[in-house]
């Protein structure tokens, strides 16, 4: 079974990636509310056990503050329009609803509480 | 008794309608003070309970999937999927979407539909062309009561169909919260539980709104 140590390598991996796109999306006004939202979720992902209880805390804080005075936002990238989606969703059928893999974490996380 | 004040912060903002999370971490800190707590050991009692369940986070790991499959058309798909439905009666049409509803739901695929994306633009006015076609034009209350009902049947087929996926927030929360009590609980058991549930609430439902196709079609008088 995958550890979860490891899950939470790969997730704050994954979320710093979303917070350096945060950073450098210039069609979002608030995208550094963005990056420091991810980026404070992926510091407790990468860091949670050594911050210890206190900085958890503030962490915690960092992120209910962001959230909760409206510095999130959301950009306008470059995706398909919803023709261009109407067409794809043709060619691909149903195949877009059963090629969605089980969700990575789950498994994991079901080995490691057994 | 005093920590209840953090129920009464909750209940107020809420009311007030203040951002939920700035209720929610406010209600939390009422509670810690009122239980005697100092400012600072509230917060290191917030960091350690965040540090100790941030696994429900890790659930968003399949973000960047969803949208993957969403740029390739997964709503148009689960649209194109629902108008197949036309020309049949209303109850089973509804049951229909509660079907789909839930299963989706089930597999984790719970913003696939809504009130939003499906509701609104698709099954509500298909579930009233289905009505006004068994019956004629529809007057104000009946039309109500199909919207409504289309409402119902979005909201009980995600209810009871997303506790049977593993990745769901209120699932992790639920296995995180029990094993800081000291009750190790595997997950694919609490999914698996919510499986009879599910069914019995598709069974329920189904009922109702076969009950409810055959009561309209008396009012109509067909």
């Amino acid at each position: 079974m995958i550890k979860l140590s490891a899950v939470y390598i790969l997730a704050g991996l994954v979320f710093a990636a979303f917070a350096v796109l945060s950073a450098l999306d210039r069609n979002n006004s608030r995208r550094f509310g963005n990056a420091a939202f991810w980026g404070l979720v992926a510091l407790s992902f990468l860091a949670g056990d050594a911050l210890g209880d206190l900085g958890n805390g503030v962490l915690v804080l960092g992120l209910a503050g962001i959230a909760g005075f409206g510095l999130l936002g959301r950009g306008q990238p470059a995706t398909t329009s919803p023709e261009d989606r109407k067409a794809l969703a043709e060619r691909f059928g149903d195949r877009l609803c059963s090629s969605r893999p089980s969700p990575c974490p789950s498994s994991s996380l079901s080995g490691c509480w057994s | 008794m005093l920590t209840l004040l953090g129920v009464a912060t909750v209940v107020v903002g809420f009311a007030v309608r203040l951002n939920p999370l700035l209720v929610v971490t406010l209600a939390a800190f009422v509670t810690g003070l009122a239980a005697g707590l100092t400012p600072i050991a509230v917060l290191e009692a917030f960091g350690k309970a965040f540090n100790d369940n941030r696994f429900v986070t890790a659930a968003y790991l399949v973000l960047p999937v969803i949208g993957v499959v969403e740029r390739a058309g997964l709503q148009e798909r689960a649209r194109a999927l629902i108008g197949r439905f036309r020309g049949v009666s209303v109850g089973p049409f509804l049951i229909g979407y509660l079907a789909f509803r839930q299963i989706t739901s089930a597999l984790g695929l719970t913003s696939i539909a809504g009130h939003a994306q499906s509701v609104r633009p698709m099954v509500a006015p298909m579930a009233e062309g289905a009505v006004e076609a068994q019956t004629g034009p529809l007057d104000e209350a009946t039309r109500q009561d199909v919207r409504a009902m289309a409402s119902a049947t979005d909201n009980i087929g995600l209810f009871f169909g997303e506790d049977i996926f593993l990745a769901i927030g209120s699932i992790l929360l639920m296995v995180g919260f029990l094993a800081t009590s000291g009750i190790v609980i595997d997950p694919l058991h609490l999914s698996l539980w919510a499986i009879p549930t599910a069914i019995v609430a598709f069974v329920l439902h189904a009922a109702r709104l076969l009950l409810f196709d055959r009561r309209l079609r008396r009012r109509g008088g067909a």
